[in-house]
């Protein structure tokens, strides 16, 4: 039995927005795999290139799934599909646009800090100066530096 | 004798037959006889229906000339009178039309000398009334004009410098706030901008790390 709690998909997307395509690029390959001539290597690199298909098969393989079983198969990709419509989104509002290092370092700090993969839904805003507005669950705070300067700010101009 | 009363029966309608188309050509030529008789004297009848018509074609053409050259005279008679009588009224009209351009143009000499007399007058009455008409609003506006610059100069200066005031540092404030929004938007942009990378991501990671401690994400 696969433990879905436990199954880190961090390598295949970290946004919201990547992981609705990587489960809409799940769901073509399940709709092939009872095809005649299917074959799952060309289907994850048609997918997803290359560098994410190896990463798929290490998946496949520490899951022990087969991959010559096609039921097998399919209820794995259904079971990831599943996990994540369910991963906690969080909201964060930063003040300049992450490359990939930023994105992967956020992306990180949340299985170590709070035990969970999450889908991040990233909105850029420079007049926040720097930090991050966070929104989580319906709870919001904001942890930027613009109210630190806007204090200063005033204080400055008085 | 073989068949005689044969013989003698067609010898009868024989003889019948003969009888009767002698019968007939006598008829016919006592006939053409009637008929002969009767067209000639028809063409004697014709012969004096002929004469009599050029007869009284003559006759009317003989009265129809007539009446023609008494028309004729006539109307040259009338002609002539015309002529006399157009002649006569021309001749008075034109002297009557002489007559009457004379006394128009006379007439007209007259009205028109007189109507420059009026105009002038006209002219001279109300030049001196309307200078003195002149003269009177002159002095009344510049009273007018004085006592409201009296006024003005007592009342409406110094309100009016006081809404000038009001107005001057309204806007004076409204300048300092944008001149402050601005330098506010360049501080954040340029302290946005001269924070490095590393910096910019440890204070993400800083803001995770004080919503955890506030139970963000609990």
């Amino acid at each position: 039995m696969i433990d879905m709690e436990d199954l880190d998909l961090s390598e295949f997307f970290r946004t919201k927005v990547e992981a609705i395509d990587f489960a809409t690029r799940l769901s073509v390959i399940s709709e092939k795999i009872y095809e005649a001539d299917f074959d799952l290597g060309k289907a994850l690199t048609d997918e997803f290139g290359i560098q994410k298909k190896d990463k798929f098969s290490i998946l496949l393989r520490d899951n022990n799934i087969l991959t010559a079983s096609n039921s097998a198969l399919e209820e794995f990709l259904n079971k990831i599909r599943e996990k994540v419509s369910s991963l906690p989104v969080v909201s964060l509002t930063i003040a300049f646009e992450p490359k990939e290092e930023t994105l992967k370092s956020i992306c990180s700090w949340f299985p170590l800090n709070i035990n969970k993969q999450v889908l991040l839904d990233i909105t850029v805003d420079p007049d926040i100066i720097a930090g991050a507005s966070v929104n989580y669950n319906g709870k919001c705070s904001d942890y930027s530096v613009k109210p630190i300067f806007d204090q200063m700010y005033e204080s400055l101009i008085q | 004798m073989p068949n005689l009363p044969l013989q003698f029966a067609t010898f009868v309608v024989d003889l019948v037959v003969i009888l009767i188309a002698v019968y007939f050509v006598a008829k016919l030529s006592s006939r053409e006889k009637q008929v002969e008789q009767r067209e000639r004297e028809l063409a004697k009848k014709e012969g004096k229906i002929d004469i009599d018509y050029h007869q009284i074609v003559d006759n009317a053409l003989t009265k129809e000339r007539k009446i023609l050259e008494d028309a004729v005279n006539e109307a040259k008679q009338i002609i002539a009178d015309a002529q006399y009588v157009s002649q006569n009224s021309k001749e008075t009209i034109d002297k009557a039309l002489l007559e009457m351009a004379a006394n128009v143009q006379k007439e007209a000499g007259n009205i028109g000398m007189q109507s420059i007399v009026d105009y002038k007058n006209y002219l001279g009455n109300l030049s001196s009334t309307s200078l003195g008409n002149f003269q009177n609003i002159a002095k009344e506006f510049g009273t007018n004009l004085e006592k409201q610059v009296k006024e003005f100069r007592e009342t409406l200066l110094p309100n009016l410098e006081k809404e000038i005031e009001d107005y001057k540092r309204e806007h004076l404030k409204k300048i300092d706030k944008a001149v402050e929004d601005i330098v506010q938007k360049v501080a954040q942009k340029a302290l946005n901008k001269s924070i490095p990378s590393e910096d910019h991501n440890n204070l993400i990671i800083a803001s995770l790390e004080k919503a955890k401690k506030e139970g963000i994400f609990d």
